[in-house]
């Protein structure tokens, strides 16, 4: 394991960008998806409470509601994550609306397992409609997410920031965000994969807007495309293609279907196999 | 008491012309005094939870908890100053890593007369609703805690939000709908926002006693924030009842506490200031 300091981790970050090379980055919900992408030299692993839904086989949106602490699953995994990847940076997710813990001591907590950045999940960028107005107006919304990557930013740790519309964009940017992953909605494909989702063309101008509202506020800001349509490497050239985004945040993409494919493959394999000659049962 | 005991009871109440009572609870102090003031049935949930810990109920929403374990927590001081009253357990259905079943079987073991589907889905707009489902974990698997729940004799209160979640809920055999109209809204006195709150749950209660015309309707949330504009909903929509959230627990303990405190406080600064005036 090895902890980055924030001009650490951003140098590594701006070297590759200065040769023109992408930066692609993805999530991580158990250790061995974490050791693999570690060794494939993925340039940041991201871990949070979706992730071991996912790998268990469930949607990703169970990390959604209320059935467990989002904090501490992160900081169990983190603790089974760390162990096991060697050069790679790990950012780990915070619910920013914990009840129960001071976001300071957590932040420590965090820093102390070795965690080299913070971002922002759960974040509430998945609710909408008359609940979220609700939240945000109720100290459990977006604002103390914004506030989430402030406080980072002031102890200098780096951070990552999903966001979902320009004026969330131009708020993380304000807020000192290293990274802004502007969310393109939930993930296609696979077993479990989102059924309704934006089209290629739609996603990338929407892409396009959120990355000029955060670049109007820091032109150097990193941007990620993230989610939607952008479920593999060719759908994600499309995003290279006609967006201006410095790499690509995987998270379903670069664990889950990866690891139902190749199962699936192996499995078929194995099975197409013929067994050799031998005494017939009795 | 058995589930038909429960039900010929509640009935008997309707034929009153009674409005039935049922409380949400977080604690037990609550639920007892529910109890003495003759609430009909006692719910315990996870919005209740949060309440009486003094934290916003939007949080039963968010994944900071497990709801049903704050439930089962909480559930055996309520059972223990229940006494007659039939108590539910509120379960949230769409944790993919419960089978429902055993919860049941669970619940079923404590001296619990049914379940509610609390946490529901409904809270949150169609959109986010679509993606759940699509997910295997939306309001399908509400239905579903609900129908199995009838087939063991549980009685089930059944939140809906809208006239196709009430249609689903009673075909499933749903015994009580709580037909929630969103979050409380304290001091609304807006008579456009009743009326349409009203509209809204006739529509509802229509659609619900369609399928089965004895279905018990109990309307919560919106508006409906005190006894004078519940009293009104319940003669213009023809409802059974109302369950208390917020309007029957943290707001009379807080304003009680405040009162009494205050009269303390005042009772206090006397004798001090005669104390001073001898010095």
């Amino acid at each position: 394991m090895k902890q980055y300091a924030r001009s650490e981790f951003l140098n590594r970050l701006n070297q590759k960008r200065r040769r023109g090379e992408p930066l692609i980055m993805g999530g991580a919900g158990i250790g061995l998806v974490a050791k693999a992408a570690d060794r494939a030299g993925i340039d940041a692993i991201f871990i949070y409470n979706t992730g071991p839904f996912r790998m268990d086989g469930h949607g990703s949106l169970a990390g959604y509601l209320a059935y467990g602490d989002s904090n501490q699953m992160t900081l169990d995994l983190g603790r089974h994550v760390l162990r096991v990847v060697e050069e790679t940076p790990v950012i780990g997710g915070i619910g920013a609306a914990d009840p129960y813990r001071n976001i300071d001591q957590l932040l420590d907590e965090m820093m102390r397992l070795g965690f080299s950045g913070i971002t922002n999940v759960p974040t509430v960028g998945l609710y909408d409609g008359t609940f979220r107005k609700h939240i945000d107006a109720t100290n459990l919304g977006y604002p103390e997410e914004v506030k989430l990557i402030e406080r980072c930013r002031r102890r200098d740790i780096f951070t990552s920031a999903y966001a979902f519309t320009p004026g969330e964009c131009r708020m993380m940017a304000e807020a000192g965000a290293d990274v802004i992953s502007p969310h393109v909605g939930l993930t296609s494909g696979g077993l479990i994969g989102a059924k309704e989702v934006p089209n290629l063309d739609e996603a990338c101008e929407k892409l396009v807007a959120m990355c000029e509202a955060a670049r109007a506020v820091r032109s150097d800001v990193i941007v990620l495309a993230h989610g939607g349509p952008f479920e593999d490497p060719t759908s994600v050239q499309v995003a290279f293609d006609r967006t201006p985004v410095d790499g690509y945040l995987g998270a379903s993409s670069i664990e889950r279907l990866p690891v139902e494919r190749a199962i699936k493959n192996v499995v078929e394999e194995f099975h197409a196999l013929k067994l050799g000659r031998r005494q017939p049962a009795p | 008491m058995n589930l038909r005991d429960i039900l010929e009871r509640l009935a008997d109440g309707r034929r009153q012309r009674r409005p039935m009572i049922c409380a949400g609870v977080g604690s037990g102090v609550t639920a007892k005094g529910a109890v003495e003031g003759g609430a009909d049935l006692l719910a315990v949930y996870n919005t209740a939870v949060y309440r009486i810990m003094g934290l916003p109920t939007a949080l039963a929403f968010l994944p900071y908890d497990d709801a049903n374990r704050l439930t089962f927590e909480v559930l055996p001081q309520v059972i223990a100053v229940a006494g007659s009253t039939p108590v539910l357990a509120g379960i949230g259905a769409h944790d993919p890593r419960v089978d429902l079943e055993r919860v049941l079987m669970e619940v079923a073991g404590m001296r619990v007369a049914g379940v509610t589907n609390e946490p529901f889905i409904g809270i949150y707009s169609a959109d986010l609703r679509a993606h759940l489902e699509a997910a295997g974990l939306g309001f399908g698997r509400e239905v579903s805690l609900v129908r199995q729940a009838v087939i063991h004799d549980l009685l089930t209160l059944a939140w809906v939000f809208d006239s196709s979640q009430a249609t689903a809920m009673v075909e499933a055999g749903a015994h009580l709908l709580g037909i929630n109209l969103g979050l409380t809204t304290l001091g609304t006195n807006d008579p456009n926002r009743l009326d349409q709150a009203i509209q809204a749950l006739q529509e509802i209660i229509k659609a619900a006693r369609s399928v089965r015309r004895d279905v018990f309707t109990l309307i919560h949330g919106g508006p409906f924030s005190d006894p004078e504009t519940v009293a009104a909903a319940l003669r213009a929509t023809g409802a059974d009842g109302y369950v208390t959230g917020s309007t029957a627990e943290t707001t009379p303990v807080r304003s009680g506490v405040a009162d009494t405190i205050r009269r303390f406080r005042s009772g206090q600064a006397q004798p001090r200031r005669h104390a001073k005036n001898e010095e």
